[in-house]
């Protein structure tokens, strides 16, 4: 009868719900991208025809789509990275025998259970023009108006919320990073004449966090890569395309130019430059030399 | 064995799981009674107007027995679009939508609703009760596809108290009366004008207004041919342009510029807007407000709005029942009570023309001012590439406006986008 339960019938029909589903709503979805990005499509029309590359070559041809692409680079790692130190600040902070830590830990983590929806429209009243952070600056005399009709500052305008939003989620896996962290090797530390503060921080905690890091900048890069509703939100893309990002471009050109087979093209691509970004960092943290203190 | 009755039980199990969730995936099955369920999507946005429709539609529900209507918000209009096309290409389109009827073209030849004017015969339905004007912004080849459900237009709101205080005592009638007053109320942290901004069709709505004033058209009478970036067009964004430059108006929130914020905190004495605020003005006690018809240039005109009901395409019997509530929506009994509670203007002549109704526009000047401008309303073309074409006006408004681009090589530009979308989808 144990044998019964070894068998690959079981094994199948355990993880046949699971198959089905990664299936028709992952690898189809994925693989019908791909075959669309070489037909024509308005979105509605029963007919596709085939296109080869044409939408490739048109997305190429697009005036925006140099703007597009820097938008999106910049916007990806400006959350990246910022939202990790962040992130790894708080975490650092919260790991401490502070008094309020219990407070810090729920204050900073809360920002990540608001919808980016709700989210993105208070931080669209705070850079009105009578909002929070105009009132702010004009006690110093300035009166930029509303930020986010400004194209060199609504872009980081969107960035520094998104990284106010994802700080809790990456203090969150980092706490948990350090918690795994023995205090056995800082007392050994200690006794072998190691100071406190950074030099033991780099020696010993940034070391031990590789694995935590690499998991947090992964699921950073692709939360960032893939961000929508802040940017619909918040901008919709303006002014003057100075926020539209990769994914919201390929939404509007599905959406509102009716243009669904260079949309297609414009997801493959995104495809691709996330696997090999992912590719790149999963390379380069399999051969970081071993620092282990 | 006692395991192996485990076993079996744990497979029936993950059968039935596995069944219940592909069966979760599928659409709702037919009720099999003769009672027909319609949906009906709408975003009206006052609480008020929704409550009186829902109202109307018990009504109606009495009338027809054997008829049900689910009545959905689906917020905002601008990002409804979206989620229809989702729900066609997923064949679950709700029967009827409420909706502008710009986009009547692109639902139409894509077969996704069905012609109105298909029912009129055998239905008894008399189309000359409608504004003409309006019938035809649901015109598609020559054919009806949609049913008006309400009308509106532009106007220009103004704060009564800044015009005093600026020694302004008429209303401006040409542009450049406008800009001269528009400069007069800028002082103290208070602009003349907000300017609409952003790439969206609401800045774009309001822009099509001065093409037209400037004696400009979007497309050539056949509408094969974009016609937006003529020297009338470029008079037109040129205007704005200058509006800038003299600081006299500042940008209003990023495609959010139909919004009442700036206008009831005093930061800018006009605003272009529609009637459909009006409960929300009187609601309110920060601004002594009015309205006045939009300024001219070589033409008056202004753009008609509102929403049309556009019938999907499911069964013959769910068209036939949302035919029915269509040709319910155009009768004074519906239409009166809808427009005197919501300031949206009548679709149906004998509503316009009811002594209750001429009674509401007396006492009610601000909306009267609105009703008076659909003589000079003209429509967008509902061609199924008029979104594309907003868009790309959209970009060209943008890049004029923030300085990137001269004006004409804004419209040029986009009038090259354009013309392509519309050979793509004539």
């Amino acid at each position: 009868m144990i044998r019964l339960h070894r068998s690959p019938l079981w094994l199948v029909l355990f993880l046949a719900p699971a198959i089905v589903l990664t299936i028709a709503f992952f690898y189809y979805p994925m693989g019908y991208i791909v075959w669309l990005s070489v037909h024509h499509w308005n979105g509605l029309s029963p007919q596709k025809p085939f296109a080869g590359m044409a939408e490739y070559r048109h997305l190429f041809q697009e005036p925006i789509f140099g703007l597009v692409l820097r938008n999106t680079l910049e916007f990806v790692f400006g959350t990246t990275i910022p939202g990790i130190v962040l992130g790894l600040s708080l975490a650092a902070l919260a790991n401490t025998r502070l008094p309020l830590r219990n407070l810090l830990r729920s204050i900073s983590f809360a920002p990540y259970l608001v919808s980016f929806v709700s989210a993105g429209l208070a931080w669209v009243w705070l850079a009105s023009s009578k909002g929070l952070f105009n009132q702010l600056v004009g006690l110093a005399g300035f009166h930029p108006g509303n930020l986010l009709n400004q194209p060199s500052l609504a872009l980081p305008y969107v960035i520094v919320m998104y990284v106010w939003k994802m700080a809790g989620y990456n203090m969150v896996i980092y706490l948990a990073g350090l918690q795994t962290i023995s205090r056995e090797l800082y007392e050994a530390a200690a006794l072998d004449g190691l100071s406190e503060g950074w030099t033991r921080f780099r020696s010993i905690t940034w070391p031990l966090l590789r694995e935590t890091t690499f998991f947090v900048v992964i699921i950073n890069l692709i939360f960032s890569f893939r961000a929508f509703s802040a940017i619909y939100v918040m901008t919709g893309g303006g002014p003057v395309h100075a926020t539209t990002t990769l994914v919201y471009y390929i939404w509007r050109l599905a959406f509102v130019h009716d243009n669904w087979g260079q949309a297609a093209a414009a997801s493959t691509l995104m495809l691709v430059v996330v696997l090999i970004i992912t590719g790149a960092m999963l390379r380069m943290f399999a051969t970081a030399p071993d620092q282990k203190a | 064995m006692k395991r192996m009755k485990t076993g079996h039980a744990g497979q029936a199990t993950l059968a039935a799981i596995s069944a219940l969730a592909l069966a979760g995936c599928g659409t709702g099955a037919a009720s099999g009674s003769s009672v027909i369920h319609l949906t009906f999507q709408e975003g009206i946005q006052s609480p008020a107007t929704q409550k009186y429709v829902q109202g109307r539609i018990n009504a109606f529900e009495k009338l027809h027995p054997n008829i049900q209507i689910s009545m959905q918000n689906y917020g905002a209009a601008d990002t409804e679009i979206p989620k229809i096309q989702s729900a066609v290409a997923a064949h679950n389109p709700p029967n009827l939508l409420w909706i502008a009827p710009a986009y009547t073209g692109q639902f139409a030849s894509a077969s996704a609703i069905v012609p109105a004017q298909q029912l009129f015969k055998s239905t008894g339905f008399n189309s000359s009760t409608i504004f003409p004007g309006l019938l035809n912004t649901g015109v598609y080849h020559g054919q009806v596809w949609t049913m008006p459900f309400d009308a509106n237009d532009l106007a220009v709101y103004y704060n009564k108290t800044l015009f005093q205080q600026a020694g302004i005592t008429t209303a401006p009638t040409t542009w450049a009366q406008f800009l001269a007053d528009a400069q007069k109320l800028t002082k103290g942290g208070t602009y003349g004008f907000e300017m609409p901004i952003g790439n969206q069709e609401w800045t774009v709505w309001i822009w099509e207004t001065l093409l037209w004033q400037a004696g400009g058209h979007l497309l050539n009478p056949s509408r094969t041919q974009v016609t937006f970036n003529s020297a009338a067009g470029v008079a037109a964004l040129n205007y704005w342009v200058n509006m800038m430059k003299s600081h006299a108006a500042t940008f209003g929130p990023l495609n959010q510029s139909y919004q009442l914020g700036d206008f009831l905190s005093g930061k800018v004495a006009m605003m272009i807007n529609g009637p459909w605020n009006y409960g929300a003005l009187k609601a309110q006690h920060q601004v002594r407000y009015g309205a006045f018809p939009l300024p001219k240039d070589k033409y008056a005109a202004t753009n008609i709005g509102g929403e049309s009901l556009f019938i999907f395409n499911t069964t013959p019997a769910a068209n036939q029942a949302a035919f029915e509530f269509a040709k319910y929506v155009t009768t004074p009994a519906f239409q009166i009570g809808y427009d005197t509670g919501s300031g949206y203007l009548p679709v149906s002549i004998p509503a316009e023309n009811s002594s209750a109704y001429q009674q509401y526009l007396k006492s009610n000047p601000f909306i009267n001012v609105f009703a008076q401008q659909m003589a000079v309303g003209r429509a967008r073309p509902p061609i199924p590439a008029y979104s594309q074409i907003s868009a790309d006006i959209g970009n060209a408004i943008e890049n004029a406006l923030y300085g990137r681009m001269s004006a004409a090589t804004a419209l040029n530009q986009a009038a090259t986008q354009a013309q392509a979308a519309l050979k793509a989808n004539p």
